[in-house]
């Protein structure tokens, strides 16, 4: 696989990591998804909903498009397999963005906000990061040893690279 | 500027505030810790830096330098700061260049074997591992109480006036 684009592989392992954990999570026990940890976002099931559902956001402030309709939202209960399908969607169409888009380019957000085409890419990838390891706190705090969603992990994933940890 | 630049001067920025916040806590307070992360606050910190010199030695191809972020010895959290603030600015320079993120180099992992890894991997891990570990250490900030720095992406776009408010 050739990057294309500077960013292209860290925003192809945003997208391999959150799929990775959804698809983990979607075979615990459904009670585990109730699970939280402290100092985190809230519940296993809620910081997935809204990592999915951000990057809706962030997407759709990119492009003007929502993918995965509804947007979703934090208390949602979208099933993981949807969250997943949703993650794909997201993670295939911002890898066009990068591709075509200016990242001087300015967009408006909300309350009169507006932002540049970098940040908001800056802000993904941060985000998705962000919560996932507090879905992986959550897992280890309840003694479930999370899945590998590191850069590495990543590389092996694909066959581009055997680094580990 | 590209957008893997921007990224790789948000991760930048971001460890620094985390680095500065955590230098100027108790010793107390950096001893502190939380169930489901790594460690301690002062562990994080350390953990999360010498990495860095580690990704940025891989990728000068030269080992670390003598004053660089260890964490067998490391001990001094204003060390830690010097170094973020180091790593910084070459981590800039280096972004804002031409990066071939195929070609493959090689890096010496944690068990002391020598791996050949893309750059492009490594560039998506450099990321992540900054993301997770500020997380982690976001969540021990919070669990005990302790309001964390704001060092979201969005957060760094509107120091940097690339937000607008």
């Amino acid at each position: 696989m050739s990057a294309a684009q500077p960013l292209d592989h860290v925003l192809r392992h945003n997208t391999w990591a959150t799929v990775t954990l959804l698809e983990f999570c979607a075979a615990l026990d459904p009670v585990t998804l109730e699970m939280s940890a402290v100092g985190t976002y809230g519940t296993l099931y809620g910081t997935l909903q809204h990592l999915v559902g951000a990057e809706q956001w962030y997407l759709q402030l990119l492009t003007g498009d929502l993918l995965g309709r509804p947007r979703i939202r934090r208390t949602d209960r979208h099933p993981l397999p949807e969250l997943a399908t949703t993650a794909s969607l997201t993670g295939a169409r911002v890898l066009e963005v990068v591709a075509t888009d200016d990242v001087t380019r300015r967009i408006e957000m909300n309350e009169g906000r507006g932002s540049t085409v970098g940040v908001i890419l800056a802000q993904l990838v941060h985000h998705g990061n962000e919560h996932r390891a507090q879905a992986t706190t959550i897992l280890g705090a309840n003694g479930i040893e999370p899945p590998p969603v590191s850069g590495w992990g990543y590389g092996r994933a694909t066959g581009i690279s055997e680094a580990e940890e | 500027m590209s957008d893997l630049a921007i990224a790789i001067d948000y991760d930048n920025w971001a460890t620094e505030k985390v680095a500065v916040f955590c230098a100027a806590l108790s010793q107390e307070q950096r001893a502190l810790t939380t169930p489901g992360t790594m460690g301690t606050i002062a562990a994080t910190l350390i953990h999360l830096v010498a990495a860095k010199e580690r990704y940025a030695a891989s990728l000068r191809g030269t080992p670390p330098p003598d004053d660089a972020v260890r964490e067998t010895t490391t001990t001094d959290l204003g060390q830690v700061v010097a170094r973020a603030k180091a790593l910084s600015e070459w981590f800039g320079s280096y972004g804002k260049g031409t990066i071939d993120l195929d070609r493959v180099i090689e890096r010496r992992a944690a068990d002391g074997t020598t791996q050949r890894v893309p750059i492009g991997i490594l560039i998506a891990q450099l990321l992540h591992h900054g993301n997770e570990h500020r997380a982690q250490l976001g969540s021990i900030l919070g669990a005990n109480g302790i309001e964390p720095p704001h060092y979201s992406a969005f957060n760094w776009g509107h120091e940097l006036g690339k937000i607008s408010s």
